[in-house]
């Protein structure tokens, strides 16, 4: 399994497509880093803007900081991290079809589910590479430009701060979660690549369910927050951010706290049901295609 | 000899279309086993279905004596295959590909006997190129290499020579011998090209509609009790009005320009032969007409 | 008894006629805080607003006689209500020139001297400011200050060992907060469950800043630069 597996990683990283999401991504978060620089100032000012003019204005260089630059970047890349992720893992067996080698492979002395294993683990270790390497750039490329200091989280109807070096376990814990995340939207289009011969008609189905349900998640109408937004995956991916919302007492931010760690573990929970159904899917439709391509 | 594909009852139904109806045949040890038939009769399904690409309806297929269905592993490990053009990995190099497949089929082979292989299709000084740049031709050898990789007994070849030129379908029909009468190998092999697979091909399965509709031994099919036999003339009606003054009137099939076409039982042939060389007419050509073509279109025809 | 009734009385009308005129105890007030020409303080400071949580900030207070006031965070971001200049009360004891101050008795519960102090300059940033006095000590315990711009705010200090200069040891500084909310589109936020409706609670609540001085370095110098 493991030579299976080295093949299949081999191929994904053969081919240019790897390279330029690899490469998309990180001129994505320079472009946020290098607009943050010269013009923070401003997206400083309408973050602090739910305070009204309450409090005496704080200097930009305290609260844009690495941390907080982080958070921006990895805010502004919810669609296009997923994007990235489909890209590969809706081509793992569609594009296997369309080149014409599935018949191939699939006449090797190699079970389909073993197949099914092998794809479905190197598009998973292509994402956590993908997420590693948007940690590198987002959080350390950040620190090293903007340095460190207090992370301020402005959230819709309260602003959490805390302290620098309660900061970076919150972002360990945080990647791991978006990890689970992404490793569910890699099993959607894994999911909907074993349906398809044609690797584009995965990757745009993925991309228009991120973004419907995305909108879906973000529109404020009881009708929706009570019935579909609590099932939506895209709901429970934004997990990662609870692990920046803070408990305190009298107004003070209890340091090492999470507001709500049950509701992140219950949403990892949802995503880690989600990829399990998608695989169970896959798995099962796979097994009894008449592979035809 | 035993046999190493046995399929019976082999039923393959795609919503209300039957591609394959009830097929049993034998593919014995040993030789060159061709498949016939028609666009669209089944052939390529029978041969998915032998490779396990996809599910029969109903039937059953033993390869190897071993049971496909619960023994997949181990009779793909002794099977290798072409079906219809090989696809390869465009973005990757012969030895990539190569190196891949025979990793696939549970061998670790280095490099240099990767060149060896390549080396047998002629295609070593190309090893490192990308398969972007290969000819037809030159896919179709590294097809047969990836099929031959691992050495297999039993060969399975959906359409080999579609797409090559006559040099490239010599050099397919040079191998498939090679591999039948000095390695022993078991091939199976469709193709519409009937005059390379009367060629080649020690047995035949002719289906049409799904069903088939001949099987045996080349010879015992393509030489019934009737031959049919052409003889090339100076003029073929001056020969004609002279073997209607014979025995022989009413086995003239037909007269047309320089040919002449009669057809009598088998054994009648040196008889005729012999009898028309005393009429002292110029006599160019004598040939067989049971070709393989006539017989397929005689079976596929209505 | 009618000797004690006699007594009590006369003690009365001395103290009565001992009792300071508002006037009087501002000056005193006003003289104390004025052997202070510059400090600088080490501070911790907490905010205790309904919709921010964070951790107590270290403060740096800066003054400079007569209207000089700059309050810095050492590091981390901290909330310094605005107008938070007026802290300091010397300030404005002095900045606002002249003033009307109306007697308004003693607080019934503590027992402090109100005194409100309405400037008569037409421009101050202050409209009206009521001073709760500790009488015995000249210290101003408690001041609600009306703004022109920046609404209304209270301060409450509790003294210690600068008393004598009146600095105090810890002021609270209670101010109205605005509403808080930003765009769900700017956000993205993460729904955990615990965050409130925007109807409950959050609207017109009184926010708190308290800072607690750890010390204050007086008359020691404090270089201009500081307060640009």
């Amino acid at each position: 399994m493991i030579s299976l597996l080295k093949i299949e990683i081999f191929k994904i990283f053969k081919k240019p497509r790897t390279y330029i999401a690899f490469a998309v991504i990180s001129l994505i978060i320079i472009l946020i880093q290098i607009a943050l620089k010269f013009g923070g100032k401003e997206y400083v000012g309408l973050m602090m803007s739910g305070m009204g003019d309450s409090f005496e204005e704080i200097p930009t260089k305290i609260v844009l900081n690495g941390y907080l630059v982080c958070f921006i970047i990895l805010n502004l890349l919810l669609i296009h991290i997923p994007i990235l992720v489909a890209l590969v893992a809706g081509d793992a067996i569609a594009g296997e079809a369309n080149m014409g080698t599935l018949r191939l492979i699939a006449s090797k002395p190699v079970s389909r589910i073993q197949l099914l294993i092998v794809k479905f683990t190197a598009s998973v270790i292509y994402t956590l590479m993908l997420l590693i390497w948007v940690a590198f750039l987002a959080l350390i490329v950040s620190i090293a430009l903007f340095g460190v200091n207090w992370l301020g989280v402005p959230r819709e109807l309260q602003f959490n701060v805390m302290e620098s070096d309660d900061v970076l376990w919150r972002y360990a814990l945080a990647f791991c979660f978006a990890a689970i995340g992404l490793i569910c939207v890699a099993a959607l289009a894994f999911m909907l690549s074993v349906f398809s011969d044609n690797s584009i008609g995965p990757i745009v189905v993925t991309v228009c369910v991120i973004i419907v349900f995305t909108i879906l998640t973000q529109l404020q109408i009881p009708f929706y927050d009570e019935t579909i937004k609590p099932y939506l995956f895209t709901t429970h991916m934004l997990g990662w951010k609870g692990f920046f919302y803070v408990k305190a007492v009298d107004g003070v931010t209890q340091k090492g706290s999470i507001e709500n760690l049950s509701a992140i573990l219950k949403s990892a929970a949802v995503l880690i049901g989600y990829t399990a159904v998608f695989l169970g899917i896959a798995f099962w439709y796979f097994k009894r295609k008449n592979i035809l391509s | 000899m035993s046999s190493i594909i046995d399929a019976r009852g082999l039923t393959k139904s795609f919503n209300e279309i039957t591609a394959v109806d009830d097929l049993t045949f034998t593919v014995k040890e040993k030789g060159v086993y061709g498949f016939l038939g028609q666009n669209g009769a089944g052939k390529s399904t029978t041969i998915r279905m032998l490779l396990s690409l996809i599910r029969p309806t109903k039937g059953e297929i033993k390869i190897f004596g071993l049971d496909l269905s619960t023994h997949r592993k181990e009779i793909l490990q002794r099977t290798g295959a072409i079906i219809e053009k090989p696809d390869l990995y465009k973005y990757l190099t012969a030895v990539e590909n190569l190196k891949l497949f025979a990793t696939m089929s549970g061998l670790k082979l280095n490099r240099k006997l990767l060149i060896d292989k390549l080396e047998k299709v002629g295609l070593a000084e190309r090893a490192d190129s990308k398969i972007k740049t290969y000819s037809q031709g030159m896919k179709q050898r590294l097809g047969i290499a990836v099929a031959l990789v691992h050495n297999p007994d039993l060969i399975i070849l959906d359409e080999p020579m579609n797409g090559l030129d006559p040099q490239g379908i010599a050099d397919i029909r040079h191998l498939i011998n090679h591999l039948s009468k000095d390695e022993g190998k078991t091939i199976f092999i469709s193709s519409h090209l009937l005059s390379e697979m009367e060629q080649v091909a020690d047995s035949l399965l002719i289906i049409h509609k799904g069903k088939k509709i001949a099987e045996g031994n080349m010879n015992e099919l393509l030489n019934p009790e009737q031959s049919r036999i052409e003889v090339e003339t100076r003029s073929a009606k001056e020969l004609e009005l002279l073997i209607k003054q014979t025995a022989w009137a009413n086995k003239i099939i037909s007269a047309n320009g320089s040919k002449i076409i009669m057809q009598m039982k088998r054994e009648e042939v040196p008889v005729f032969i012999q009898q028309i060389a005393e009429m002292k007419q110029d006599i160019y050509s004598i040939h067989k007409k049971n070709s393989l073509e006539d017989y397929f279109l005689s079976l596929t025809s209505h | 008894m009618k000797k004690m009734f006699i007594i009590i009385l006369a003690c009365c009308m001395v103290s009565e006629l001992l009792a300071q005129t508002p006037q009087e105890l501002v000056n005193k007030i006003k003289a104390k805080l004025e052997k202070v020409n510059d400090y600088t303080a080490r501070g911790k400071l907490k905010t205790n607003v309904v919709f921010i949580k964070a951790p107590i900030a270290s403060v740096k207070v800066y003054y400079k006689k007569p209207d000089k006031m700059k309050i810095v965070n050492e590091n981390g971001i901290s909330f310094i209500p605005k107008g938070s200049v007026n802290i300091n009360l010397a300030k404005f004891l002095s900045a606002a020139g002249n003033y009307e101050i109306v007697d308004a008795g003693k607080e019934p519960v503590t027992g402090l001297r109100i005194l409100k102090l309405l400037p008569t300059d037409e421009n101050s940033d202050i409209v009206l400011s009521t001073l709760y006095i500790d009488e015995k000590a000249e210290l101003i315990k408690k001041a609600k200050n009306t703004t022109r711009d920046n609404g209304t705010y209270e301060l409450e200090m509790t003294y210690g060992k600068y008393a004598t200069y009146g600095l105090p040891d810890k002021v609270i500084f209670s101010f109205n907060t605005k509403d808080y909310k930003l765009p769900k589109g700017v956000t993205f936020d993460y729904d955990d469950g615990s965050e409130q409706k925007p109807d409950d609670n959050l609207k017109n609540k009184k926010g708190k800043v308290e800072i607690t001085y750890s010390e204050y370095l007086i008359n020691k110098g404090v270089d201009d630069a500081i307060f640009k």
